[in-house]
């Protein structure tokens, strides 16, 4: 007999008809869409100032330094140190609605840049501030987000976890 | 004491509850009507006008009101610090000359109109400062709602200070024993127990259902005059003493405001304390907005009651409660109350100081300070006097 449960595979797939989509932005906003195009390609790209070199994120009309408007890509280590967390019991979401609990965790990756993506440890209650993290890219739907795993969390393939699609 | 700015010559409210059918222009209208009789003056004689958070347009106050010489009006968007703050824009203009009688109103159908805590997805469709970084960065993530940004900062706050998480729960408490001394409190008459607290689910990490604030339709507002403008209403006189507004470093961006805990609050509270003279011990009473409970033990610290990190310290020792040196949100506040965006801890201040707050009436009370709350910790500070 097989049994097909519709609520979790409609998550999941996030296909058919009538169920949530994950919230994401459309059009990306061509301040973002370096970033965007980064994650796809499994890097972390902000911005850099053509005129004095500042690296800027998040994106701002100007450079906070020299106040020119002219960047470039500018790729960056996806390691850092939880600087905060949280961990949501309840959604404000549909496409999230299904999947609580689930966490975020803020990554600090030095150079004051910090970036905001779904926790994907096996673990939430090892989730704390100063937890190093590594980053794990998710793709699915034709979107790439951001997620972080334990600096020391295994490869992704060998133990897939099941926070993984988050 | 220094020159009041102004004085609050009227305040009003409408009924505050869980469902309606009218709207927001016609409760703020409402409120803003109660404001005026209350200061004994005709409606139509308003001059003024101060729309926090845009929920009524100045036009709409021209009819609701009768106006026919509108001198000036103005609006700010600080989220729950935008009451607060427009009552000092309403002060400033009535200083200068610009109008005589300023109505300030707020609140609007927070539990029957678009209602934030839907899990439908209604929250994404406010408008937040710095609203492509919320689209592009937060929302992706699940991050949607101010109570998920609280509490990156309250779990930053928690490792930073080694504070106790217990001034949460204390914050709750003393909310709801204030409230159950006010008919007008939806918990009136429901004092909350520490079990009750700890029994409840978390909502989001470290925040529980009572650290979070009710949902709420109705309004307040209150009538702005001169503070040599004489006065039929046979109230006693309250005097806006001093206030005002900052906002945090990176305001619109708190993951990456270098100092994550920072909240506007630090650079406004030393200006106007300072200015005045005044230690937070002088006040009898003060009304802290209180989103959520741990933006109160923040704004305590920030207004000087105690250091960073020492807000849980504060409420579990002195205390916030009906009795305490210092008691805070007397009527119950967002927590307990109702959520009237801040302007019902306005209207409290102001019984409080005419000594005609009922029940929840603190003997004596003379100096009372309001503080509003918003949007990425924007802050907004009063000092009222009687």
């Amino acid at each position: 007999m097989v049994t097909i449960n519709m609520t979790q595979g409609a998550a999941g797939q996030g296909g058919l008809a009538g169920s949530p989509e994950r919230p994401f932005p459309a059009p990306v906003g061509a301040e973002f869409a370096d970033f965007f195009a980064g994650l796809a390609r499994r890097q972390l790209t902000v911005r850099q100032c053509t005129n004095c070199g500042t690296v800027q994120w998040p994106p701002r009309p100007l450079c906070g330094r020299c106040h020119e408007d002219a960047f470039r890509p500018f790729t960056i280590g996806d390691r850092g140190v939880v600087h905060t967390f949280t961990v949501c019991y309840r959604a404000f979401d549909p496409w999230f609605a299904s999947r609580v609990p689930y966490a975020v965790a803020v990554a600090d990756l030095g150079t004051g840049i910090r970036l905001t993506g779904s926790y994907l440890g096996d673990d939430l209650d090892a989730l704390r501030c100063g937890l190093p993290v590594r980053a794990r890219y998710v793709t699915d739907g034709g979107h790439t987000t951001l997620g972080w795993v334990p600096a020391d969390a295994a490869p992704r393939g060998d133990a897939v976890s099941e926070r993984e699609a988050l | 004491m220094s020159t009041p700015i102004a004085k609050i010559g009227g305040i009003g409210e409408t009924e505050f509850v869980r469902g309606t059918g009218k709207s927001a222009e016609y409760l703020l209208i409402q409120a803003a009507r109660q404001a005026c009789a209350d200061a004994c003056v005709e409606p139509s004689s308003v001059d003024g006008v101060v729309i926090p958070s845009g929920k009524i347009t100045a036009e709409a106050y021209v009819h609701g009101l009768g106006l026919t010489d509108l001198r000036f009006s103005a609006g700010n968007a600080m989220g729950g610090a935008s009451a607060v703050a427009g009552v000092m824009i309403a002060a400033a203009a009535v200083r200068a000359g610009l109008a005589s009688r300023v109505v300030v109103a707020a609140g609007g159908t927070q539990y029957s109109g678009r209602r934030l805590s839907r899990a439908d997805g209604a929250a994404a469709g406010f408008t937040w400062p710095g609203q492509q970084l919320r689209t592009h960065l937060e929302q992706p993530y699940g991050l949607a709602v101010p109570m998920q940004w609280y509490s990156l900062q309250a779990n930053r706050w928690l490792y930073e200070t080694g504070a106790d998480p217990a001034g949460l729960r204390a914050v709750a408490l003393a909310a709801r024993a204030h409230a159950s001394r006010n008919p007008k409190a939806y918990f009136a008459g429901r004092p909350l127990t520490a079990q009750e607290y700890d029994a409840a689910p978390f909502i989001v990490r470290p925040f529980r259902l009572y650290d979070i604030c009710l949902e709420t339709d109705g309004a307040a507002a209150v009538l702005v005059t001169a503070a040599s403008a004489a006065s039929g209403s046979g109230h006693r006189e309250v005097l806006i003493i001093g206030g005002g507004e900052a906002h945090a470093d990176v305001p619109d961006d708190l993951v990456s405001r270098p100092d994550l805990v920072e909240i506007g609050l630090r650079k406004v509270a030393p200006r106007v304390l300072g200015s005045l003279g005044l230690s937070p011990g002088d006040f009898d009473f003060a009304q802290v907005y209180d989103c959520f409970t741990f933006v109160v033990l923040r704004q305590l610290e920030e207004l000087g009651f105690c250091g960073r990190g020492e807000g849980s310290d504060y409420v579990l020792g002195p205390g916030i409660g009906p009795g305490s040196k210092v008691p805070v949100n007397t009527h119950g506040g967002l927590l307990a109350q109702a959520h009237i965006a801040g302007m019902n801890h306005v209207t409290e201040a102001v019984r409080q100081l005419r000594g005609s707050a009922g029940p929840a009436q603190v003997q004596g009370a003379s100096l009372g300070l309001v503080t509003g709350y918003g949007d990425m910790s924007d802050g907004s500070l009063l000092v009222l006097a009687s």
